[in-house]
Parts: C-alpha cells; sequence; structure tokens
C-alpha cells in the first residue's frame, strides 16, 4: 500500500511538471537520477551475485543508500539522515540550515542541477537540427505562398540538412545521456570515442531502443494532431457537449498528454540506461572494452559488483577470425542503415504532427527527446 | 422576353423527357420510337434562337481559401478594410451566412464553389473514389451553365478565374446534367490553361529533339490533370488570343507576371478589358496557406483579396460599359475553425461550427445600400439570388433568392 501510494505521488509529481518546459527540467533531472539507479541495478543483476537483494546491497553502503529506492521529487533521498544532522546541536546555526534546506529541498535541487546539464547537452547536439527544421518550414511555406520558384529548393534543402543531423545526434544521443546520468559528469556525455565502442559492441540492443522511440513517438504523435479533432469536435454544428463538459476536456486534456510523455519519457530513458549498463559489462567481460576507458565511478559500481574481469581473449584461426569480421562488419553496416532509417522515420513523425497541428516551438522541443513537455 | 419565356416551357419540358433518356444512348444518337415525341421537342429547342443577354454583369469574387467573419467582415479585427469599411456600405451584408451542416455537406474549397455554383448541397466524392483527392463533377448545372443555356453568351464572356494550386477546380466549368453539360461550360483562366496553349505554340515550332521530348512530357502531365473528357481540354479563339496577348506581355519564364492571389486579380482585370464578360468567377484561394502554421499567410492573404476587389471595383468603374450595370457578389468557399486547443486554430475540414460561418456581400445596381441583414440564410443562395439578378431561371437550386439583397 505505501508503496502505491508513493508510485501515485511520484507518477502525479511527474506528470504536473511536465506542464511546462522550466518545470520539465525537473523531470528530465529526476529521470536522470532513475537511470542511474535503472543502470546500477543492470549491473547488479549482471554480476549474479543475488544472495542480498538490490536494495540491500544498495543500502550496504553509504555512497549507494540513495539507490534503494526510486528518486524523489522534492526531499533528500537521505531525509532522515540529513535532517537529523540539521538538529545536531554541536553543528555551527550555519550548518545546521544548511543541512535543514538539505532535507526538505535536496532532491529539488539534485533534479534541477542534472535536469539542466542534460537539457544543455541534449541541446548542444540536437537544437542545431531543429532550428534547420524551423527554418526549413518557414522559408519553404514562405516560399510556396510567395510562388518563389527561383528559390524553391531552399526550404526542403535546409529541414532535410537538418534531419541529417539530427540522425546523426540521435545515434550518439540515448547512450551519451545514459552515461552522464550514471556518472553525474557533463563531459562524459562527449566522450564520442567511447559512443563508438559502445555500439560496435552490439547493434542490435540499438535497434531496438529506435524500435522503442518510433512506437512511442506515433503515440506522441497521436496525442499531437488529437486536438485537431477534439476541439473541433467540441466547437461543432450542432453543438455536442455543454460548455462545462467541453471546458473540462479542454482543460484535461494539457493533463493527459503529461501523462503519455512522462510516462513513455522515463520508459524510454531507462531502457537506454539498461542498455548501456549491459554494453559497458558485457564489453568488459569479453574483453573487447577496457575499464581504463572508464570515469572512476563507472569503475567503482563494476568494481564492487565484480564487473571488471575481462576472459581471455578466444585465439581463433585466421579464416574464422576474417568469416567473423566479415559477418560482423555487414551486420554493422545493415544495422546502422536500419537505425538512420529508424530515425530519420522518427524525425519524418515530426513533420507529419507539424503538418496538421502546427506550433513553431514543438519545432524545438522533441517531447521524447529533449525536454519532456509537449508545446 | 415573351419568346424567351415560350423558349424556356420547351425546354422545361424536354428536361424531363430527357432525364427519361439514358445519356449515352443519347450521345450517340441511338433513338427510339418511344422517345420521338421528347426528341422533337428538344429538337425544338435548338430551333429556338437565344435572347441576347441584356442584364447586369456579375462577378463573383469568392473570398477563398476560406476566411472567418472575425478577420473578414467584423470592422473592429478585420484584414480586409476596404470590404467592411467602404464596400459594406456600398451594399448588403449577409453576416449571418451558412453553410448547412446536413450529412454529406463539406467545409472546403472545391465543395464551397459548387455550392455556390449550384445552388444546392449535392456530396462529392472523387471521380476515382481516390482519398484526399478533390476531382469532382458538377451534379447539378452551374449558373455559368444556366445562363449559357438561356442567352446568346460565348463561353469566353462567362468565365472562371483559377488559382495555380488547385488545378481540379478548373475543371468544375460544367455539370454532369445532361440538358446542361458541356456545351453551356464556362471558360477557365488560368495558369495551367496558359500552360498547355504555351507548351502547345512552342511544340509547333523549331526544336532539338531533347527539348521537344520534354516539352511534349510537360504536356502529356497538364493535360493528364484533365478528368473530364477530351473535349473539356479546347479553349476558343478568343480565349487563345488572350493568351497570346498576354505572352507578348509577360513571356513563357513565368517569373515574371504576378504571383498567387494577385495574379487572379490581373487576370481579372485583363479579361475585363479583353473579353467582357457577363459572368465571372474569381476563386481566390491563399488565405488557405494558413493550413500549414504561418497565421501571417492567413492575413497577408485576406488583405492582398482586399486589395484585387480593390483593383477590381476600380476597374469596373473606370470602364463606362461596366460602370452601372455590374453587381458584385462576394463570398467565401467556407469558414475555418475557432479551435481553442491549437496554436493555430483555423484548418476547416472537422464540422466545426466556425468553418460553416461564412458571410456574403452584394453591392451594385438594383442592389440595397448599406443594409445588414443578420438573420440566418444559406450559401446555397447564391445560385438563385444571381439568376434572380441576371433574369435566369436557376431551376435545380435549392436555396431562395436573398430577397433583402434587392432594392
Amino acid at each position: 500500500m505505501r508503496r502505491l501510494l508513493a508510485f501515485v505521488w511520484k507518477f502525479s509529481i511527474g506528470v504536473v511538471l511536465c506542464l511546462t518546459p522550466v518545470t520539465a527540467i525537473l523531470v528530465l533531472g529526476w529521470t536522470g537520477r532513475a537511470m542511474r539507479r535503472t543502470a546500477v541495478k543492470a549491473w547488479h543483476r549482471q554480476s549474479g551475485n543475488t544472495a542480498k537483494s538490490f536494495a540491500a546491497a544498495m543500502a550496504a553502503q553509504e555512497e549507494t543508500a540513495h539507490l534503494v529506492k526510486w528518486p524523489n521529487w522534492i526531499i533528500s533521498q537521505r531525509f532522515s539522515g540529513t535532517l537529523s544532522q540539521a538538529f545536531a546541536p554541536a553543528k555551527p546555526v550555519r550548518r545546521r540550515i544548511r543541512y535543514l534546506f538539505a532535507a526538505l529541498l535536496g532532491s529539488l535541487r539534485e533534479n534541477f542541477s542534472l535536469g539542466l546539464q542534460m537539457a544543455l547537452n541534449c541541446w548542444v547536439i540536437t537544437l542545431p537540427a531543429c532550428l534547420l527544421w524551423l527554418l526549413g518550414w518557414w522559408a519553404g511555406w514562405e516560399n510556396s505562398f510567395n510562388k518563389g520558384y527561383e528559390q524553391a529548393w531552399v526550404g526542403p534543402v535546409t529541414a532535410l540538412t537538418g534531419v541529417a543531423i539530427f540522425i546523426a545526434a540521435m545515434i550518439h544521443l540515448p547512450l551519451a545521456q545514459a552515461r552522464q546520468a550514471v556518472t553525474g559528469h557533463w563531459r562524459s556525455f562527449y566522450d564520442f570515442s567511447l559512443s563508438h565502442q559502445l555500439r560496435r559492441l552490439g547493434r542490435l540492443p540499438a535497434l531496438w531502443l529506435v524500435v522503442l522511440y518510433l512506437v512511442a513517438g506515433l503515440l506522441v504523435t497521436g496525442a499531437k494532431i488529437a486536438p485537431l479533432g477534439i476541439g473541433n469536435y467540441i466547437d461543432g454544428l450542432p453543438q455536442p457537449l455543454s460548455d462545462g463538459q467541453a471546458e473540462l476536456i479542454r482543460m484535461g486534456w494539457p493533463l493527459a498528454v503529461a501523462g503519455l510523455v512522462f510516462t513513455l519519457f522515463v520508459a524510454l530513458h531507462l531502457v537506454a540506461a539498461r542498455h548501456y549498463a549491459r554494453k559497458i559489462a558485457s564489453g568488459i567481460a569479453n574483453g573487447r572494452l577496457s575499464a581504463e576507458v572508464l570515469l572512476p565511478v563507472e569503475r567503482r559500481f563494476l568494481d564492487r559488483f565484480g564487473l571488471t574481469k575481462s576472459a581471455e581473449p578466444v585465439q581463433r584461426n585466421i579464416i574464422v577470425r576474417s568469416v567473423a569480421w566479415s559477418g560482423a562488419s555487414l551486420g554493422s553496416v545493415a544495422v546502422l542503415l536500419a537505425m538512420i532509417t529508424g530515425w530519420g522515420a522518427f524525425s519524418f513523425q515530426l513533420f507529419f504532427a507539424q503538418f496538421l497541428n502546427h506550433s513553431w516551438v514543438a519545432w524545438l522541443n522533441l517531447s521524447l527527446v529533449q525536454l519532456p513537455w509537449m508545446p | 422576353m415573351l419568346l424567351v419565356d415560350f423558349c424556356h416551357g420547351f425546354q422545361a419540358e424536354g428536361q424531363i423527357m430527357a432525364s427519361m433518356i439514358n445519356r449515352r444512348e443519347l450521345n450517340k444518337g441511338v433513338l427510339t420510337l418511344g422517345l420521338s415525341a421528347g426528341l422533337g421537342v428538344l429538337g425544338s429547342r435548338t430551333a429556338c434562337s437565344k435572347a441576347a443577354y441584356s442584364g447586369p454583369n456579375v462577378i463573383i469574387v469568392r473570398f477563398g481559401g476560406g476566411v472567418r467573419r472575425r478577420e473578414t467582415i467584423e470592422p473592429e479585427t478585420t484584414y480586409s478594410p476596404y470590404l467592411a469599411h467602404v464596400l459594406a456600405k456600398r451594399g448588403t451584408l449577409f453576416n449571418n451566412m451558412m453553410i448547412s451542416s446536413q450529412e454529406g455537406v463539406v467545409t472546403s474549397h472545391s465543395q464551397g464553389t459548387l455550392y455556390i455554383l449550384t445552388g444546392r448541397y449535392d456530396r462529392y466524392e472523387d471521380v476515382e473514389g481516390r482519398i484526399l483527392s478533390d476531382r469532382f463533377e458538377p451534379k447539378s448545372p452551374t449558373l455559368f451553365e444556366y445562363l449559357r443555356k438561356s442567352h446568346a453568351i460565348p463561353d469566353h464572356q462567362a468565365l472562371i478565374v483559377n488559382g495555380e494550386d488547385r488545378i481540379s477546380e478548373d475543371y468544375l466549368n460544367f455539370s454532369e446534367n445532361h440538358n446542361y453539360g458541356i456545351e453551356y461550360r464556362s471558360s477557365v483562366m488560368s495558369l495551367h490553361w496558359y500552360k498547355i496553349w504555351l507548351l502547345r505554340e512552342q511544340l509547333k515550332g523549331d526544336l532539338d529533339a531533347a527539348a521537344r521530348e520534354e516539352l511534349s512530357k510537360q504536356l502529356a502531365e497538364r493535360e493528364a490533370r484533365n478528368y473530364r473528357g477530351e473535349l473539356a481540354g479546347d479553349q476558343g479563339p478568343a480565349m487563345e488570343g488572350f493568351w497570346q496577348r498576354w505572352r507578348r506581355h509577360y513571356g513563357d519564364s513565368g517569373f515574371v507576371n504576378p504571383r498567387g492571389d494577385r495574379l487572379l486579380t490581373e487576370l481579372s482585370i485583363r479579361a475585363i478589358r479583353e473579353l467582357r464578360p457577363r459572368l465571372m468567377m474569381i476563386n481566390y484561394q491563399d488565405p488557405d496557406y494558413v493550413h500549414w502554421g504561418n497565421l501571417s499567410h492567413y492575413t497577408r492573404g485576406i488583405s492582398i483579396i482586399d486589395n484585387g476587389l480593390q483593383q477590381l471595383v476600380a476597374t469596373v468603374e473606370n470602364d463606362p460599359e461596366y460602370r452601372g450595370n455590374t453587381v458584385f457578389v462576394i463570398v467565401p468557399d467556407c469558414g475555418r475553425d475557432d479551435n481553442t486547443m491549437m496554436d493555430i486554430a483555423c484548418q476547416h475540414h472537422f464540422n466545426s461550427r466556425s468553418a460553416h460561418q461564412i458571410w456574403a456581400l452584394m453591392f451594385g445596381p438594383g442592389i440595397a445600400r448599406n443594409t445588414v441583414v443578420d438573420k440566418r440564410v444559406d450559401q446555397v443562395s447564391i445560385a438563385a439570388t444571381i439568376g434572380q439578378l441576371m433574369g435566369v431561371r436557376t431551376r435545380h437550386a435549392e436555396g431562395p433568392p436573398l430577397a433583402e439583397a434587392f432594392a
């Protein structure tokens, strides 16, 4: 019952925070913290050491005690401990006040701080594409309205360039975001070399993630264009609903959309986090990834679960190696092409939704990728 | 006048008889003995010489692409100041005109154009049932057919002026009603038709094989847009002369002439000067660009039409034969949504109340001045009203004439 209440509380707060772009930063940060927990949980499971439950294993050490439960929205994850520090008489007043604030608002601060870092990094690699889309759309229709046949190519070429940049960004983004969430270091987001290595460690899970984004994108596209039918039904002829009923739908619809976006956004990011954790662990285990390239915080987690030991590389003759290499390369190319197509289709969903229900701001925020907020 | 009425009487009987005849058989001339009496009546129709038209000229302006009352006729919020502040005072404004909400009625451009032209809310579907395609065939006679059947008016003086975005609307110029049809069609003036004429002209010239192939391909593509049959692809010598003069002025490139709805104004003004139309419909459409998210395209489109109205009225007033003898009928094809759940509230395909709410403004000789009628009237009444103005019986039109408009 307690867990159910906690779930309802955390879910409800998340949904409400998805209603505005500023509060959606908190949701991104909260999701980042949930990603960290999911990745660590995946390592715990992969370690095979199930003698201790995940909660017990995390609670055993001060450093990981905060991962026992899902992240809080406002109060600190170590609320009681921090609050008791605030009331410890031996400490100076200024420090006690700081503890008090940390206890009451610790998670809020963490959510905002991590959320802002993650949003900034995400914007750096995706906003150029989004801006090109916006400009391409504007230029294309402006030209079409004015019948500027002479420069008719500008709009489509600008928008397609945006699509190409977006595809490149999205091939990197999910794992990079997961890594930033786990490590808490914004620079780790830009470790393109590791990102490339992780992609080479098995592309199928990455393709699976693209498929999930496409399916989720379909639902979000549906939510984006639904007001076209709903709003006009409300304003239909003859009027089908009372004014009160119509107002209820108008007020309730954004909340329903926020619920959908929050659920899908968190689910997709948790899948990405688990995907990242498994690749790291399996890459080290089969000797294709060195633990040396990881950050200390990652190594600490992996050490703790005994996941830094590599298997001895199997010596195979040159023919077997050649065949294996050729097969893997071909497979990699095929999966890469599929991913490019998938992310291209994902961006097409936005164009389709914008075609039916346009909003300039919607070009600048994909609610499953950047901030979990639908303009 | 008596002669005209006499002929009308025979035509009415002829229509009844002809409706009993399979159209294909009639076209092939396969006649049976049992129908000989009816054909006798039909024959007598052709024997009647048509009366010369002496009524007022009528210019129908489709304030098209779908517009709301708020941005057009409401003085506080209008983007069409000439219409709302000047023209409204010169005529009768029906500010509560509606498009019916009966089943099968669609608030869109081609459908609205046909409701205006035929005076009926017929149900329309694409000729081949294609989804999202609007290649329609008017089911009932259009105003042009009524006029040309009863009066000696050549097709180039019964004129539709179209834009280039909706080529299918170029083929709405005659109905499939077997008593009317292609024989009484209107001419259509648009860049699509100019390009067809131009390509045919260019192909008459001395061209290398590659250029000939390219031009032939372009022509074939354009001709393939004709879904009404071979005859619908012809334009008479008057229209060809018009295009020759257009070509001399604007050349072949298409980059010199006005574009968008300004082009329609230019075509219409030239048509008034050169072809002297008695009934002309100008199908403006650019406010419809708001579909794709730029609200200024809607308001700019309205302003451009407003400016076009100013030029058209000036052209008419500067022409001795048109001044004092021309009635303007301005009416939108449909309204637009007022959807508070969307950033751009202005679609029109979803049967919203606002998409059904339109208006009409009429001014000219015989029309009451400075009159606002706020009782509910219907878009299909436009045809009957114009019919009454021109002295033409629009026997298939549903709506009663807008009696309040007549002075």
